[in-house]
């Protein structure tokens, strides 16, 4: 968007008469008006400015709170530095690895300060030591002391935001966004062909503020339509999913965007529960994204609160990544959500969405994604970046003013990401009546004897067998030393199951359904997977574990956003938490991390 | 440790069962994570329900510590001293 920078959409909210609310761990809430959310961000500001931050320079933030968070990203920006987000910590046992997937990211990021808290601040001095460029560390509620106005140094074509897609990787690449790619990102949600905001809009949120839903999505999206946003603590949801409806029902909310898995937490959990209190008839977009979209689960929610005022009008299914600031397409706004049935076996075998009856053998059902932005396009392309028709699979491309500028110095990458105008996603999908629909990731697609398998196929097939934790299997390919290749499954086992029973199960089911003979099946106690932080299974990174004859059934780091959020707040051994004292994850006691 | 009140175990070992869909109750030796296959998203569940059940709050960072059946019983058991509902 052209002239558009974060802290001018602030500016414009502060004019208006909605507020941001910060829901505490108790439930109860605090709110401020974008007004006074502008007048800490200038305050911030100032503090960063009269100590040389500015243009050309780029701040991390490590805030778990909210209130703290947000002031704080707008602060930076007013500046004319970037934005770096990092997730908040691991608990202590896990201090050292949280410091390292800190150290490598403020190092790619050539970070030059951090804001944090006064609680976590002391104990940061190694990464301070360790990464050259860091020059000062503060607490933001100490930067935000300094009240007084502040003039906004940010330039729309310069770095708004650097978002780091996984922390755990031994080489984190950072994804730079100008702030004109965040404001066209934003404005592709809210506006007309998204969101459509309305006078009357509110918005409610759980998710994390680390990770670009909750950030771009949520806090800048809202921030830019000049909507009342309420933001909940992730692990108030995780407890008590519940509490996301009852917000949405108290705050009579419009508009809430979850993962899949959040819907069918709702489900599992809601279900003993009374839903009574519960009024989704207010929700008009039941955003759902960032992970594979099930029909099952929309439709298993929308059959439980249906009686509660839900619509399944409501669902709106979309398709994104870090790369293209946050969203790529939408499913229209107030229309039905709609899946396309196929033939897995065509679609694994000739890379071709061919239509089938549901219940047919091998009929799968994928939900559609929509279509992008007004601006920005999608293309789906074969190996040698040629377009292909209709319901041929191939790479998802796109162009259009959300597309990062790259990352961050790191050449190669980039160009291997954006070459011929085009940013490849790396993520399988077709085109059907100008919709799209994803399949799965291309750097995975397990090829034998010339024939094409989805990991996710194979992994679906596994997850229903009994004892099998469901979504935690990762299938992949490994080269077979005398030529060709070994397609091995790992599974994480529920309960007491007997793991060569399982493992055998797996075998059968999965020659019954693709033909495909497994070479290797282990079944291995939970934990043994691992994950990213926006919880997509790492395969590559458990293949080249079992390729080195690692062993397998350690425990990993934090796993998903949502697991890295338990175990933030868990784990702390009361001296631990006695240090780290009560702002860190809650005020007020309710996560338990007072002393 | 004693229970304070009469039935805790029983009353836990419900919501335990509840939770984890064991078929079998619980004695004090079960191990959540390793004989009941709870992850860290069933031990949330079973701290809400069990704030539910008794009226008590039970603080999240002790929740590593607790390992067994046995355990859960005790802490819960002690809470209710300490906050003094039932």
């Amino acid at each position: 968007m052209a002239g558009w920078t974060l802290p001018k959409s602030l500016a414009l909210a502060a004019e208006s008469r909605a507020s941001i609310t910060y829901m505490q761990d108790d439930g109860s809430e605090r709110s401020e008006s974008y007004a006074a959310l502008y007048g800490r961000a200038q305050a911030i500001a100032r503090h960063l400015s009269e100590n040389g931050i500015g243009r050309g320079h780029r701040v991390a933030l490590l805030i778990p709170e909210a209130e703290g968070f947000v002031p704080s990203l707008y602060g930076v920006a007013l500046t004319g530095a970037a934005v770096v987000p990092l997730a908040p910590p691991a608990h202590l046992a896990q201090l050292e690895a949280a410091l390292g997937a800190w150290q490598r990211m403020a190092t790619t990021a050539e970070v030059t300060a951090i804001l944090t808290t006064a609680t976590l601040r002391p104990m940061l001095g190694s990464l301070v030591a360790a990464c050259p460029t860091v020059q000062e560390i503060w607490a933001w509620d100490e930067a935000a002391a300094n009240a007084g106005p502040f003039e906004n140094q940010a330039r729309p074509d310069e770095n708004g935001l650097i978002q780091f897609t996984s922390g755990s990787t031994s080489h984190p690449k950072g994804v730079v966004l100008h702030h004109e790619n965040l404001g066209a990102n934003v404005e592709g949600i809210t506006g007309p062909d998204g969101l459509d905001v309305r006078e009357g809009d509110v918005g409610v949120s759980w998710l994390p503020l680390f990770h670009d839903m909750g950030l771009i999505g949520i806090v800048m999206g809202g921030i830019h339509a000049r909507i009342p946003l309420v933001l909940m603590p992730s692990l108030l949801f995780l407890k008590r999913p519940n509490e996301w409806l009852r917000t949405i029902t108290r705050h009579r909310a419009t508009l809430s965007f979850a993962p899949n898995f959040a819907y069918e937490l709702c489900v599992r959990r809601g279900a003993g529960h009374a839903n009574n209190g519960i009024d989704l008839s207010t929700w008009r977009v039941a955003g759902c994204g960032s992970e594979p979209i099930r029909p099952e689960t929309l439709e298993l929610f929308t059959q439980t609160f249906a009686d509660r005022g839900f619509r399944a009008n409501a669902y709106l299914p979309c398709y994104g990544l870090a790369e293209s600031t946050l969203a790529a397409t939408f499913h229209a706004l107030g229309t039905p959500w709609r899946f396309d049935t196929v033939c897995s076996k065509a679609l694994r075998e000739e890379q071709r969405a061919v239509p089938c009856e549901a219940g047919q053998e091998n009929a799968v059902r994928l939900v559609s994604c929509g279509r992008p932005f007004p601006g920005h396009q999608v293309r789906i392309a074969d190996s040698h970046d040629r377009p292909l028709p209709e319901r041929s699979v191939g790479e998802i491309l796109l162009r259009g003013p959300s597309v990062m500028q790259g990352y961050y110095k790191d050449a190669r990458h980039s160009a291997e990401a954006l070459r011929g105008g085009w940013l490849h996603t790396g993520d399988l999908g077709y085109v059907a009546e100008g919709e799209l629909y994803v399949c799965g990731r291309k750097k995975d697609l397990i090829i034998v004897h010339g024939r094409n398998y989805h990991p996710q196929d194979l992994e679906w097939v596994a997850s229903e067998v009994d004892g099998v934790r469901r979504g935690n299997v990762v299938a992949f390919c490994t080269a077979d030393p005398n030529g060709g290749e070994r397609v091995v499954l790992i599974a994480e086992s529920r309960g007491r199951a007997d793991a060569e029973a399982v493992a055998a199960e797996i075998r059968r089911r999965v020659q019954e359904a693709s033909g495909l003979h497994l070479y290797d099946v282990r079944v291995l106690p939970k934990g043994a997977i691992p994950k990213t932080t926006s919880g997509k299974v790492q395969r590559g990174r458990l293949k080249a574990r079992y390729e080195s004859g690692q062993p397998l059934h350690v425990a990993t780091e934090p796993r998903t956003v949502l697991r890295h959020l338990i175990s933030s707040q868990w784990g702390y051994t009361k001296v631990a938490a006695r240090r780290l004292a009560s702002r860190f994850g809650g005020r007020n006691g309710r996560t338990g991390l007072e002393a | 440790m004693t229970s304070p009140l009469p039935n805790l175990d029983e009353r836990i070992s419900a919501v335990v069962v509840r939770v984890s869909r064991a078929s079998t109750p619980p004695d004090r030796s079960t191990e959540l994570i390793a004989d009941l296959g709870l992850d860290s998203m069933h031990l949330l569940e079973l701290i809400a329900e069990l704030e539910d059940e008794f009226g008590i709050y039970i603080p999240l960072n002790e929740v590593p510590a607790i390992k067994t059946f046995g355990q859960v019983v005790d802490r819960v058991g002690a809470l209710l001293r300490e906050q003094g509902r039932r």
